[in-house]
């Protein structure tokens, strides 16, 4: 331990700690930039020097290690003079039209400004980046370079954490710009649309591509708008709007959107069943049937495009079920809009997701039938909770809805595809009770949970090892998949999610860090225990529509309507 | 004036690659003592000539070996940085050129002190011409048993590695350097952690200048107690000097630690052609702009004279009374918004607004209270900046501002009698 | 847009090999492979240059952007680098790089149309006590005066050796 001088207070810490744990333990928040708690420290910003006494230059707070004795100031004239003249700087470059920018009120940098009473003219020539164009080629992120301001958050979590690397450094000194190679457009790369990079963003220079003013139009035309929520939405909805991190508002969600004017609100815990359903079953036949094993998950958008780039000679190992959103589609504008007597054409169909690649999926040529759209449009976390403010509705007041039916019925297992190893523990508890025939007597498979890269367990199907393994973030993804292509991964089934966390830590949810991102998936696992159908293969609304229409799973009409196919995306230069 | 050549001492007196005249000029004999000698032994002895690094910084040279020396670790490496990239400055090249040998002599040196067996030199691109001497001297030392496996049959292994450096003139800073070696870009790391217990892998490594390294067989062979009966107390040796600029003799001079600016300008180079002396920029591209009265000053390390001059690399560039001293401070600026490396705040933009600002002034739309910005500026670059270039990028133009700051004020005066 | 033939590539690949995972060559190989390559990394290049490598286009992009050796746009057979550094600016350097500019009737950063020279200003290239100096590819050339330089470049246009 290690006990040193903060403004005057005295404060122990763990040896290796840093000067920005040590204020923070005596409640001294130092303002950072270019600090995101996810990440490796960069120390680039500058804006959280602090006064170390005996030091000749002021020392930055995020990578200063403590020393005993250490007697530091955080508020000194010297470092309040830096902290302005850093700001000032950053504004000598950065457009400060906050009205138009995507991150106005939630802008890290404008916070800053705020507190430290910016509100003087820059003295030095103004000269913003760029072109002054937004790169909006991309459906999930839009980009903003006359916003950014250097800090590498973006490009750390893109090559570092995900190693897609769409994003690159240009030239250096002043004329350095963050950006895909060559000025590429971002829909040009190997961008997964992960959104992982406007989750690390702290000001407004990548950003979620905006589809509101769309689904507003939809809201206020002739058309049934219908719309589907999934899993992770309801445990970080209330967060977006400034509730605690885990909140879980599901009715309020149901209620806001029948306010907003939505016809129906559709659970996608419905469709995770039914992917639970097709996905068990295909594992299951390709265990029979000498089929390609390890079989991969494919409910996450970015994950998929993340194969078809890099691993396009495995895509025979994915599942060739679509992701719930997209079968969720197929199901609206064929059986429902049968049922309601209507024309899909008359059917506006849209999703909230707590993912940005979702409006990537919901666009491909794959999602759509006899002209139309599977999904129209796809709102993100972040844009329902603007849309709520929009309409002035005072979320934290509203009483709890009920789903409307046929597809208001979710199990508990539905409900864990929010948090990684959701989808496989989901699966196993279905493919136990078809293979055994008997009931699975607990129901929590701890080994696929928790945040740990890679996740492995070996489960006994009456003498039948089925070995399965989680990974999430695609750094972890590569490592499997760098064994799966060698031939070598001692593996049957396996989950990839494209984010840290699952889908609870997806680019499109409120921006997150680990710490909150924990107490979504307490939140997740506390919905299932909740539940009293925890089982896929129990969902009544799931057994109805096979009764129904789709006859079994895996038949003709499940395979026209809920599986799909892949593209090899090797020709996009990596 | 008579120089005194300790690492100049072969150049231009041997063949570059000959071992055999290498040998003859006391070749090797600084290993050969090393070797017989603890290594621990070493470091001390070069602890007590109290060498300190010819590149700018001046950090004690003992103390580096020592911290790497006293690091557990699999793999220690000595870099040796002929990133030569300070204007003004070019006497690496003329010791690379000139005695490479010597330079592979002084790493094997290092690399025994401090337990390391690999050594690289990362040489600038601007030098493409010395890849082919180093690496025939790389050979040639290691044909002769130098270098490479069991050297002289002590059980002691080192081997060096050419590595090229790719423009960049931040890649002098020892961390930015480290990571061009790496195959980054060439950025520099926050410290701490020190290459000494971080650097090149995340390897305990010793990095030094190569003027500094040839010092190190004389202080084997010579004793700690003779190297610091030259130069001063506190700037123990010799230095080199880039004599350029508007001089009637321009070269590369080495004079014991103290000599008189005025001596170096007069004497050794003859006087100020083209003109009358205006100024002196002294240390290299970063070092600070003196006016004509101010040169009466000896040349030490850490003169903390009336001028805070230091004797940065040793370049001195003399510039004649035709020039204009904004004209030349724009030019320095311009060199540092060319090469900040772009990786913090201050530097990457308090670079360029620096050269915006004074060329503001330049063109007649400045402000007395423009004065006062950039020396508020400069005062933050300098405390906050991530490494020594930010930090010491505006000692040009804050030394131009006070020493020529007539010429500053008289701009604006006239701009504001406009108005 | 450079065309690179069957041959360049294959060369390309081999300079490949010889990086290997080993970071400090990086440069060497990639300085190297630059010069088979019209002095430039295009697209199409870096393209294949990623592919044979190993390592994503936008890490190279990183790279080669940063280092003042390299380009992304095409230059021509002969770079010709004219020290702008003040110890070459006091000596007359803006004169030199005018002398040059004339003569060669292009701007700073242009290739000339016959493909032959790309003039470029560039930091100091350690050739101080001799300036004013420039550099044309690796060869170096020192206490220029205005017409000096003229009678260099001459002798390249001729295929003279200086």
């Amino acid at each position: 331990m290690v006990t040193l001088t903060i403004d005057g207070h005295n404060v122990t810490v763990e040896d290796g700690s840093t000067l920005l744990d040590a204020a923070s333990a005596v409640g001294i928040r130092i303002p950072t930039l270019c600090f995101h708690p996810d990440q490796k420290i960069k120390a680039n910003c500058r804006i959280c020097v602090v006064e170390v006494e005996g030091m000749r230059t002021l020392a930055p707070a995020c990578s200063t290690p403590v020393r005993e004795g250490m007697r530091v100031k955080t508020l000194s004239k010297k470092v309040r003079m830096a902290r302005k003249n850093i700001l000032e700087l950053i504004f000598a470059h950065h457009s400060k039209d906050c009205l138009q920018c995507g991150k106005n009120g939630t802008c890290e940098l404008q916070a800053i400004a705020e507190e430290m009473h910016f509100d003087y003219a820059v003295r030095y020539p103004v000269v913003i980046k760029g072109n002054g164009e937004k790169d909006l080629s991309s459906p999930s992120i839009t980009r903003d370079v006359s916003k950014c301001i250097d800090c590498n958050r973006c490009f750390s979590v893109c090559n570092d954490v995900q190693t897609v690397c769409a994003l690159s450094r240009s030239k250096r000194g002043y004329k350095t710009l963050v950006g895909p190679a060559f000025g590429k457009e971002l829909a040009e790369t190997v961008c997964i649309n992960c959104g992982q990079c406007v989750q690390a963003c702290p000001v407004g220079a990548l950003t979620v591509h905006d589809d509101r003013d769309d689904v507003w139009d939809m809201l206020d035309s002739d058309k049934e708008v219908v719309v589907q929520i999934a899993p992770a939405v309801r445990v970080t909805l209330a967060e977006a709007l400034g509730e605690d991190p885990g909140v879980i508002s599901t009715g309020r969600i149901i209620t806001a959107l029948r306010r907003l004017g939505f016809d129906k609100v559709f659970d996608t815990d419905f469709s995770a069943d039914l992917t639970i359903m097709e996905e068990g079953t295909e594992f299951l036949n390709r265990l029979k049937n000498g089929g390609t094993l390890p079989m991969i998950t494919s409910c996450s958008p970015g994950w998929i495009k993340f194969c078809e780039t890099f691993y396009p000679e495995c895509l025979s190992h994915l599942s060739t079920c679509k992701s719930p959103q997209g079968m969720f589609g197929a199901i609206i504008k064929t059986y429902y809009a049968e049922s309601v007597g209507k024309d899909p054409g008359d059917i506006y169909s849209v999703s909230v997701m707590p993912c940005t690649a979702k409006k990537f999926e919901a666009k491909r040529p794959e999602m759509k039938r006899d002209g139309h759209r599977d999904i129209d449009a796809v709102l993100t976390v972040q844009e329902l909770a603007k849309m709520i403010r929009y309409a002035g509705i005072d979320f934290g007041s509203l009483t709890e809805g009920p789903f409307d039916e046929p597809f208001g019925t979710g199990s508990g297992a539905g409900e864990i595809f929010g948090s990684t190893g959701g989808v496989m523990e989901a699966a196993l508890r279905t493919v136990y009770e078809t293979v055994t025939g008997r009931t699975l007597e607990n129901l929590d498979f701890t080994a696929v949970r928790g945040f740990d890269g890679v996740k492995e367990a070996v489960i006994d199907l009456d003498g039948k090892k089925v070995r399965v393994a989680v990974a999430h973030g695609l750094g972890n993804a590569r490592k499997i998949m760098d064994a799966v292509r060698a031939g070598k991964a001692d593996y049957d089934f396996i989950e990839i999610m494209a984010c840290p966390g699952g889908c609870i830590g997806g680019g499109g949810n409120p921006i997150r860090n680990w710490k909150k991102l924990s107490r979504r998936m307490e939140a997740v696992y506390r919905l299932d225990k909740a539940l009293p159908i925890r089982k896929s293969h129990e969902n009544p609304a799931v057994r109805r529509i096979y009764r129904d229409y789709l006859i079994e799973p895996n038949g003709e009409k499940s395979h026209e309507l809920l599986h799909t196919s892949y593209v090899d995306r090797s020709n996009i230069v990596k | 004036m008579e120089e005194v050549r300790i690492a100049l001492r072969n150049v231009g007196e041997i063949d570059p690659i000959s071992v055999e005249e290498f040998r003859a000029h006391d070749g090797f004999e600084g290993l050969k003592r090393a070797l017989s000698m603890d290594p621990k032994a070493v470091v001390d002895e070069v602890i007590a000539s109290k060498i300190r690094g010819r590149g700018g910084a001046g950090f004690p040279v003992g103390l580096k070996w020592n911290m790497v020396r006293d690091m557990e670790a699999d793999q220690k490496y000595i870099v040796c940085n002929a990133d030569e990239g300070e204007p003004a400055t070019n006497k690496d090249r003329i010791l690379m050129s000139g005695d490479p040998l010597s330079l592979m002599e002084s790493m094997a040196i290092a690399g025994y002190a401090v337990g390391a067996t690999k050594g690289l030199i990362y040489l600038r691109a601007e030098y493409p011409y010395l890849f082919p001497v180093l690496r025939e001297a790389v050979k040639v030392a290691t044909e002769n048993g130098f270098l490479g496996n069991n050297i002289l049959d002590s059980g002691f292994d080192f081997s060096i590695t050419l590595v090229s450096g790719g423009g960049a003139y931040v890649c002098g800073e020892e961390t930015a350097l480290i990571e061009s070696i790496e195959g980054k870009r060439g950025e520099s790391r926050f410290k701490p952690p020190y290459p000494g217990c971080v650097g090149l892998y995340g390897c305990p490594t010793v990095i030094n200048n190569v003027e500094t390294l040839m010092n190190i067989p004389v202080i084997l062979t010579k004793g700690a107690e003779w190297f610091r009966s030259v130069g001063t107390e506190d700037s123990a040796g010799t230095k080199i000097f880039t004599l350029c600029g508007n001089l009637n003799r321009r070269g590369i001079f080495e004079f014991p630690m103290g000599v008189s600016l005025r001596d170096l300008i007069f004497d050794v180079g003859e006087g100020v052609c083209g003109g009358e002396l205006l100024a002196v920029q002294l240390g290299g591209g970063s070092g600070p702009i003196l006016n004509a009265d101010q040169i009466d000053v000896g040349l030490e390390i850490d003169h903390l004279g009336p001028n805070g001059i230091a004797l940065g690399a040793g370049g001195v560039m003399v510039i004649n009374d035709s020039h204009d001293i904004l004209d030349i401070v724009e030019n320095t600026m311009e060199f540092f918004a060319d090469e900040s490396c772009g990786k913090c705040t201050p530097c990457r933009e308090g670079t360029i607004q620096l050269l915006r600002l004074l060329r503001k002034i330049k063109n007649g739309r400045g402000h007395l209270s423009d004065l006062e910005n950039l020396e508020e500026l400069a005062e933050v670059m300098t405390m906050t900046s991530l490494c020594g270039l930010g930090q010491s990028s505006p000692i040009p133009l804050i030394s131009a501002l006070k020493n020529f700051n007539d010429e500053f004020v008289s701009i604006l005066e006239g701009r504001c009698d406009l108005w | 847009m450079n065309q690179l033939s069957k041959e360049t590539i294959d060369e390309i690949r081999q300079l490949a090999d010889v990086y290997k995972n080993a970071n400090e060559r990086m440069m060497e190989v990639l300085l190297k492979m630059q010069r088979l390559t019209n002095n430039c990394f295009d697209r199409e290049t870096l393209g294949i240059v990623s592919d044979a490598m190993g390592i994503p286009e936008s890490k190279l992009y990183d790279y080669i952007t940063f280092y003042s050796r390299f380009s992304t746009e095409g230059r021509g057979k002969y770079i010709i680098r004219m020290c702008k550094s003040a110890p070459c600016h006091v000596c007359g350097a803006r004169e030199v790089a005018q002398s040059i500019c004339d003569y060669l009737e292009v701007e700073p950063g242009d290739t000339t149309d016959d493909g032959l020279f790309t003039v470029e200003f560039c930091e100091c290239i350690g050739l101080c006590e001799s300036s004013p100096s420039v550099m044309i590819n690796d060869e170096i050339y020192s206490n220029l005066t205005p017409n000096k330089i003229k009678g260099i470049l001459d002798c390249y246009q001729k295929g003279v050796r200086v």
